[in-house]
């Protein structure tokens, strides 16, 4: 008996003493905190970006990964409040993109196979009921649109339906939507990422010229086209912005717009064409595999007159016309597309160096804008035109990823070559922390990279 | 109770994955060696030293490692530590004279000696899922050092001694792909190796008067050369053809070490002793980590981490005294630097500046047995770095305890 409660004691003592060798090291936790911000009630103005849209769609699960969503989770850990989105139902949503498979072509380049999955037909039902909502993005809309009460309802814009789904009443202008939200919230804090559309819009139809909706993509005439906004139009919609998200004295970060012909959706097709020691896009030989055939669209040239021009380093060609591009069976019929001066590439396919140029200019332009009104009313800019052309030219790596800009494989970039993929969301929103801790002495937690996934692979 | 103690973590101790646990009389002295003849280990701490151990010896010991490391990723403030397992540290060593010590021949001076032990290892594993899964998930790293080793003590003030190394290498990495499938579930990937090396060890132990002894040694680098490597990838089955299970090779260059040591002794039977000593490795030399594949895999030909390792020094201070006839105890206290700069510092070896100290007895309950135990606790400095190349920045901490036996027997 005695030796008993003798082993008993020394095994318990053991056991003890392993126990508490076994006990983890302490490190001292961070300290998180808000600082001078208020995350009660936040409120997240924008468009598709801040929507959460991802592979030209949106599902209730790309809602959960959008920025502003993963901003008031972080916000929660300091105080912050609950955060409403104008939830689509669980499923497909409005049926984004996927890749069905990847093939190669015949010179080794992968190929994916990238197609909608099918419509869930109860994404775009009404649920203004269940607002109000904390997030405003509304995708499509551009400052340009503010004060537009028919641009929710007219069957010719395509994003109509986002803003249709969200409000009681059809004819609801973006300002009035935004308004009558700051009355019911009265925000604490707010993010402002407007304007991207503003110049997108024009630059995604190659030039401003209609969607291929008639059969016809060459008609480009204001105002039933894309236009880029001019900048004085842009700085009065966005002070009216401004004047009413301030009314009730809240803290927020302003977002620079960013430089569109960084977006994969422009480079993603046209660096296929890249030659070395060649100034001209040149596709590959189908056999030889050597960059060898010119590539030719139409534009305007100098005198206004519609030209076949071929195509330069500086054109960029669209990333929907590259599954268009050699095919004989489209445009003009027995031509291959795009390589042969008589069946040329739509204007709409193609921004051209002049293009570029134009929207270079009034992107510049905007985000001059942004910036000086962000120092007039003492809020910060999260400078997103820089962070994204980082991106593009040397890459980012974070926790033992590496993202960059590239289509597909980049990681940051969805499959419509726009919009982020969850990553992408996760790393804006940890640069918008940054900005808000520096700016308001915060110690805000980012949220964490790797629970995002980039573009997912069947 | 034999499951708690597989319930413990493993850990490496000195700079890099470097293991210093290669005797358990000087484990109780915080790895003193090099300036003492201290029975058959003295193959490894210092091959001259061997020239003055009498007698055919033969001792073996192991030392499993107890260790904890904590890791902070601070932005998010998420923490995770180190999954358990368990790694024993084990050494081998002989020792015979060949002529009969009375007689003062040329060949009563000579020894000759073999050890086996393990000087570099590693086996950690974090959760499957944390946040520096795209990093490591776990890695085991073995070797295994074999060496014949002759001395000769010329005199009873100089003795050398050298002994040539084979190593054997093997290790295992596994880590998660940023490559998700539909389901939103990483890709794997898992790179295994093994490959040996020559090289050689080399000492020499100077005895200027019976109190004094002064001891070098020199171990040189191992150059282990893997040339048939296997790697496994999961991956989404549409880029499969991106991440074949291809081969590669990789040379690992396992630093030189300089041994040097002074020891004093208390009483001319020469039982105690205080010892001072200076380690120094060449970790200069490991620069990168480079994996060559045969085929590319996701369009590169290889993969190169910097690693920009700078060498390393460990200073200690130990002793032993005869406490009575048949008991010998030990103390010792060590301060071992970090080997890893601040830009390169990688989960998989969260190497920190490391002090600690041991304590051990040899006990010999018959005139040419003993019985040899050590305890040894290491702490880690905490460190917080950003991995240039990963962007992974983190704060590590950890501890280690080291309970060591074994045995040495005197023919």
């Amino acid at each position: 008996m005695q030796l008993y409660n003798k082993k008993t004691t020394l095994c318990i003592l053991g056991l003890s003493i392993l126990t508490w060798l076994s006990c983890n090291p302490e490190i001292e936790q961070p300290v998180f905190s808000k600082g001078d911000a208020d995350f009660s009630r936040l409120i997240t103005v924008g468009n598709s970006l801040t929507a959460g849209i991802e592979s030209n769609g949106l599902t209730h699960y790309f809602q959960e990964a959008s920025y502003p969503n993963i901003l008031a989770e972080q916000f929660k850990k300091v105080g912050g409040g609950e955060f409403n989105q104008p939830w689509v139902p669980e499923g497909s949503g409005s049926g984004p993109l996927q890749i069905t498979a990847i093939a190669n072509d015949n010179c080794g380049n992968p190929s994916p196979t990238i197609a909608a999955i099918t419509t869930d037909s109860h994404w775009s039902d009404n649920v203004s009921s269940e607002g109000p909502f904390n997030n405003l993005g509304i995708p499509g809309i551009s400052l340009q649109a503010l004060d537009n009460a028919s641009w929710a309802s007219n069957p010719l814009n395509p994003f109509g339906t986002f803003l249709l789904r969200t409000t009681p009443t059809p004819n609801t202008t973006y300002y009035n939507y935004i308004s009558s939200h700051i009355e019911d919230i009265k925000p604490t804090f707010f993010i402002s990422w407007i304007g991207d559309n503003d110049a997108l819009a024009y630059a995604a139809t190659g030039g401003g010229y209609l969607p291929d909706l008639f059969g016809i993509k060459d008609v480009a005439s204001p105002p039933l086209t894309p236009y880029l906004t001019s900048s004085e139009d842009f700085e009065v919609a966005y002070r009216k912005i401004l004047d009413v998200l301030l009314a009730n004295d809240p803290k927020g970060v302003l977002v620079t717009i960013p430089d569109v012909t960084a977006l994969p959706y422009m480079s993603a097709v046209t660096s296929r064409f890249y030659a070395e020691g060649s100034d001209a896009l040149l596709a590959q030989d189908p056999t030889t595999c050597q960059h060898s055939i010119p590539l030719y669209y139409k534009a305007k040239n100098s005198s206004g007159i519609v030209d076949t021009l071929a195509a330069m380093r500086g054109d960029f060609i669209i990333l929907s016309a590259g599954n268009y591009i050699g095919s004989t069976t489209y445009a003009v019929q027995g031509l291959p597309y795009g390589l042969h001066p008589n069946n040329p590439l739509y204007n709409a396919d193609v921004l051209d160096h002049n293009e570029v140029a134009a929207t270079q200019q009034s992107i510049n332009a905007y985000n001059q804008i942004i910036k000086n009104l962000g120092s007039e009313h003492n809020l910060p800019v999260a400078d997103m035109y820089q962070e994204l052309n980082d991106l593009a030219q040397n890459g980012l790596a974070v926790e033992g990823i590496e993202v960059n800009a590239d289509f597909l494989t980049g990681g940051f970039f969805s499959l419509d070559g726009i919009h982020p993929t969850d990553r992408g969301y996760a790393i804006i929103a940890n640069k918008l922390i940054d900005v808000i801790n520096t700016h308001y002495k915060a110690h805000i937690p980012h949220a964490d990279i790797t629970r995002y996934p980039g573009v997912q692979f069947p | 109770m034999l499951l708690w103690l597989l319930a413990c973590n493993t850990y490496t101790q000195a700079g890099g994955f470097q293991v210093q646990l290669q005797g358990q009389k000087a484990n109780g002295m915080a790895h003193i060696g090099t300036a003492v003849p201290l029975g058959a280990s003295s193959v490894y701490f210092n091959p001259g030293a061997l020239g003055y151990v009498n007698g055919t010896r033969i001792s073996a010991g192991v030392s499993p490692l107890l260790a904890n490391v904590s890791v902070l990723h601070p932005q998010t403030g998420a923490t995770s530590a180190k999954e358990t397992s368990i790694g024993t540290p084990l050494s081998l060593f002989f020792s015979t004279s060949l002529g009969k010590s009375e007689s003062n021949s040329a060949l009563s001076r000579l020894r000759l000696g073999l050890g086996i032990y393990t000087p570099f290892g590693s086996a950690i594993s974090y959760p499957d899922d944390w946040i520096g899964r795209y990093l490591v998930q776990s890695v085991d790293l073995k070797t295994f050092y074999i060496q014949p080793t002759v001395a000769y003590a010329i005199n009873e003030y100089v003795s050398l001694g050298a002994g040539f190394v084979y190593g054997l290498g093997k290790f295992t990495i596994n880590r998660a792909i940023p490559l998700a499938n539909s389901q939103g579930v990483d890709g794997q990937a898992k790179l295994s190796g093994s490959g040996g090396g020559i090289g050689f060890n080399a000492g020499i132990l100077i005895r200027p008067t019976p109190r004094l002894s002064v001891g070098v040694s020199y171990i040189s680098a191992g150059k282990v050369s893997i040339s048939d490597g296997k790697t496994e990838f999961t991956v989404p089955q549409s880029v499969a053809p991106l991440f074949p299970n291809t081969s590669f090779s990789s040379s690992i260059t396992l630093p030189n070490q300089l041994l040097v040591g002074v020891a004093y002794y208390f009483n001319v039977e020469n039982e105690n002793f205080i010892s001072v000593q200076m380690d120094r490795a060449g970790w200069g030399v490991f620069k990168e980590l480079r994996f060559d594949y045969a085929q590319p895999v996701a369009g590169e030909e290889y993969l190169a981490e910097p690693r920009n390792y700078e060498a390393n020094y460990v200073f200690r201070v130990g002793g032993q005294a005869k406490a009575t006839q048949n008991l010998v105890v030990r103390a010792g206290a060590f301060y071992d630097t970090a080997s890893a700069p601040d830009c390169c510092v990688t989960p998989e070896v969260p190497d920190t500046d490391k002090y600690g100290g041991s304590i051990g007895l040899t006990y010999s309950p018959i005139e040419n047995l003993d019985i040899d135990l050590s305890f040894m606790l290491v702490q880690s400095k905490q460190r917080t770095t950003t991995n240039a190349y990963s962007g992974f920045t983190a704060t590590y901490a950890g501890h280690a305890y080291i309970p060591g036996i074994g045995i040495e027997y005197k023919f």
